[in-house]
């Protein structure tokens, strides 16, 4: 399942690389992409879509306080 | 509370705070309180940095040792250990303003982009069965809702006119300004705003099918298929930062081993190196500049695929084009008529009367032809052949050799004209033409100016009327009477000669020849599902004009990524050698990376700005 999130905080192209990376690693994760530009994180879920998310914000909590990720 | 918090938390808020710290530390070192001068620089650091080494922190222990806030955490802690207080809290300081207006600049052109593509109205009023109206989220519109849409409103789904009629302005999907008229059983575009009257349609689409949904995902996943240019930023970060912190190291410790400058003078310039090793600037400017030139050509009515298109676009020097629906309008004319034995008026009206009321496109134009005209007391369509009709109690044929064949008139089968026969007499011959359109020469001729070397016609056409049309717009070479695969052929051997070649098409049955070319661009393309796969590039009019604009906005675009490139990494390679001679200071570094980056991005967004 495609599922697409507005992502907000990142500071440019190379963090949002390293963070899809780190997001990509999760459980039920497939797939992670984030478009710096258009603020946008696609990805492709396996698992449980809300604990999937859950995951992914305590994920950019550890990248940094500034990441949101929003439905 | 909260709000509290997330104030002291804020950006501006740790600039101001910590400048005034900074201030009063100054004040203290200039009056001679040196002890407690370090103490309050100390504490400037803290309270400007502490978010910086929060997530300087998170990079270790994800092990990113080259994350820029914690290269700019070791400049700043640096140059407080080797004593240097005023410019450790300065590069801290500076790193924070510059990052907030980079900020301020990519939230810019992030508006920017978003109001150039702010094509989807969030809401839509519909009718219920029972004489209601209800506003509703666009996205609940159902496909078969009945909608009412007022002037000045936005089009919220596809949908097809059931009452009323209205000049609709196509500009945010098509980027032409003149308005046209649509009426009842015409198809609008999501997207398009209505600005005559109010007007009943019927949803044929949900929102996120609709087509203002559809462009808008096209571009956004443009800003994917990365460019030439965009890549070799990415390549060139992940060497770039290792080898600056690398030269910093070597620095350090070379220099003093070499006696050529002292402990804490090398550090210092090390430190320089940490604060100038980020490649922001290119990171984030070069994307950004293709994706407001992506973004300026789509509100143009030219949806690119890709920055990568860009340098296929620009760099074109043969554009080939399709004839019918590209250069032409694909709607029929008659052109030169020839009446054996009766008048040209009489002509005009038998064949008029005999098409009456036929849904051919040749016979829509052949009743066209003739204002004086009347219903057929019978009339037989033969599929591929013509028609056949009674008209004032003679037996009229119309159509190709094969139907005159079959009413007993000889006549040699030629593509592009066609026969009329009165009883079994030929009576007249109708030269058909699809009408060139209005603007293709001076949408050629600006190509030449813009440098394209050579313009060729590929179509199925016969010779004769493919050079005629030729003539007419000045293209250079014709290709006539080729099959679908021959234009794929004819494609492979143009690429063979040039540098880049562009083709042309309406997608129909030329879709493969699309994808072939350097750059593919579908014309007119709006309800070509197969052309808008298979080409690089949607032209969303049907304007040729758009052509020139397109290789404008693609060569503006890569000329803003290297100036870009060529700017930012001449300032950091210049500040490199300044500091290793001794000339340049913590400050400088600094200005080098974030002032740069501002600069840059700030220089992107020139690609955003459209000249009409």
């Amino acid at each position: 399942m495609k599922v697409k999130y507005t992502i907000t905080g990142l500071d440019c192209p190379n963090c949002a690389a390293k963070l899809a990376g780190m997001i990509g690693e999760i459980d039920g994760v497939d797939e992670a992409k984030i478009n710096f530009l258009t603020e946008k994180l696609t990805v492709e879920i396996s698992g449980d879509e809300a604990l999937v998310f859950s995951e992914m914000e305590k994920t950019a909590k550890k990248f940094s306080k500034s990441v949101k990720i929003e439905k | 509370m909260k709000k509290v918090i997330s104030l002291f938390a804020s950006e501006l808020f740790r600039i101001i705070f910590g400048t005034l710290v900074f201030a009063v530390a100054l004040a203290l070192d200039f009056f001679g309180f040196s002890p407690a001068a370090v103490a309050v620089y100390v504490l400037a650091l803290v309270i400007a940095g502490a978010a910086v080494f929060a997530d300087a922190v998170r990079g270790i222990l994800r092990r990113d040792l080259l994350d820029e806030k914690f290269l700019m955490s070791v400049a700043s802690v640096g140059a407080m250990i080797i004593g240097e207080y005023t410019e450790g809290v300065a590069v801290m300081l500076f790193f924070l303003v510059g990052e907030y207006f980079e900020h301020k600049a990519v939230g810019r052109s992030r508006r920017s982009i978003k109001e150039l593509m702010s094509i989807c109205p969030d809401e839509a009023c519909v009718l219920r069965p029972d004489g209601r109206e209800e506003f509703v989220d666009a996205g609940d519109v159902s496909v078969g809702d009945v909608i009412v849409l007022r002037p000045g409103e936005r089009v919220p789904v596809d949908c097809v006119i059931i009452e009323g009629s209205s000049d609709v302005d196509t500009s945010a999907l098509t980027g032409e300004s003149v308005p046209r008229a649509f009426g009842v059983g015409d198809a609008l575009d999501s997207g398009v705003v209505v600005i005559g009257g109010v007007l009943k349609c019927r949803a044929l689409r949900e929102a996120s099918e609709s087509r203002a949904s559809r462009v808008l995902e096209l571009v956004e996943n443009a800003s994917e298929n990365k460019s030439k240019e965009e890549n070799f930023i990415t390549k060139f970060s992940r060497i770039y930062t290792p080898a600056v912190v690398t030269a910093a190291v070597v620095l350090a410790v070379g220099m003093p081993l070499l006696g050529l400058d002292s402990w804490g003078g090398a550090v210092y310039k090390a430190l320089m190196f940490l604060v100038i090793s980020c490649p922001c600037a290119l990171v984030i400017s070069v994307p950004m500049a293709f994706f407001g030139g992506i973004g300026c050509a789509a509100a143009n009515g030219i949806l690119y695929k890709g920055g990568n298109v860009f340098s296929s676009v620009a760099h074109a020097d043969t554009f080939a084009f399709d004839k019918t629906g590209t250069l032409t309008t694909g709607k029929f004319s008659v052109g030169k008529t020839r009446a054996i034995g009766i008048s040209e008026e009489e002509l005009g009206y038998l064949a008029a009367s005999a098409e009456y009321g036929s849904n051919h496109p040749i016979a829509a134009a052949i009743e066209a032809a003739s204002l004086r005209k009347t219903r057929p007391t019978a009339a037989e369509e033969i599929a591929g052949k013509g028609v056949i009709a009674t008209v004032a109690g003679q037996r009229i044929a119309v159509g190709n050799a094969a139907l005159m064949k079959d009413v007993g008139v000889e006549a040699e089968n030629t593509d592009g004209v066609i026969f009329v026969a009165r009883e079994s007499e030929l009576v007249g011959i109708l030269e058909i033409s699809d009408t060139v359109k209005p603007e293709a020469a001076r949408a050629i001729s600006e190509l030449r100016d813009l440098g394209v070397r050579r313009t060729v016609m590929l179509t199925g056409d016969r010779r004769e009327r493919a050079e005629s049309v030729a003539r007419e717009i000045g293209i250079d070479e014709v290709r006539a009477e080729l099959l679908p695969e021959d234009k794929y052929a004819a494609i492979e051997a143009l690429i063979a000669e040039s540098s880049r070649t562009v083709y042309v098409g309406d997608g129909i049955n030329d879709a493969p020849t699309l994808a072939r070319a350097d750059a593919g661009v579908a014309m007119g393309a709006l309800g070509q599902d197969s052309a808008i796969e298979a080409a690089d590039a949607v032209i969303m009019s049907d304007s040729l004009t758009k052509l020139p604009e397109m290789v404008k906005i693609a060569r503006k675009t890569l000329r803003i990524a290297k100036e870009n490139i060529i700017f930012a990494l001449g300032v950091k390679a210049a500040v490199m050698v300044l500091s290793v001679l001794g000339f340049a200071n913590m400050w400088l570094a600094v200005i080098a990376d974030v002032g740069v980056a501002v600069l840059a991005i700030l220089n992107s967004m020139r690609t955003l700005i459209k000249k009409r």
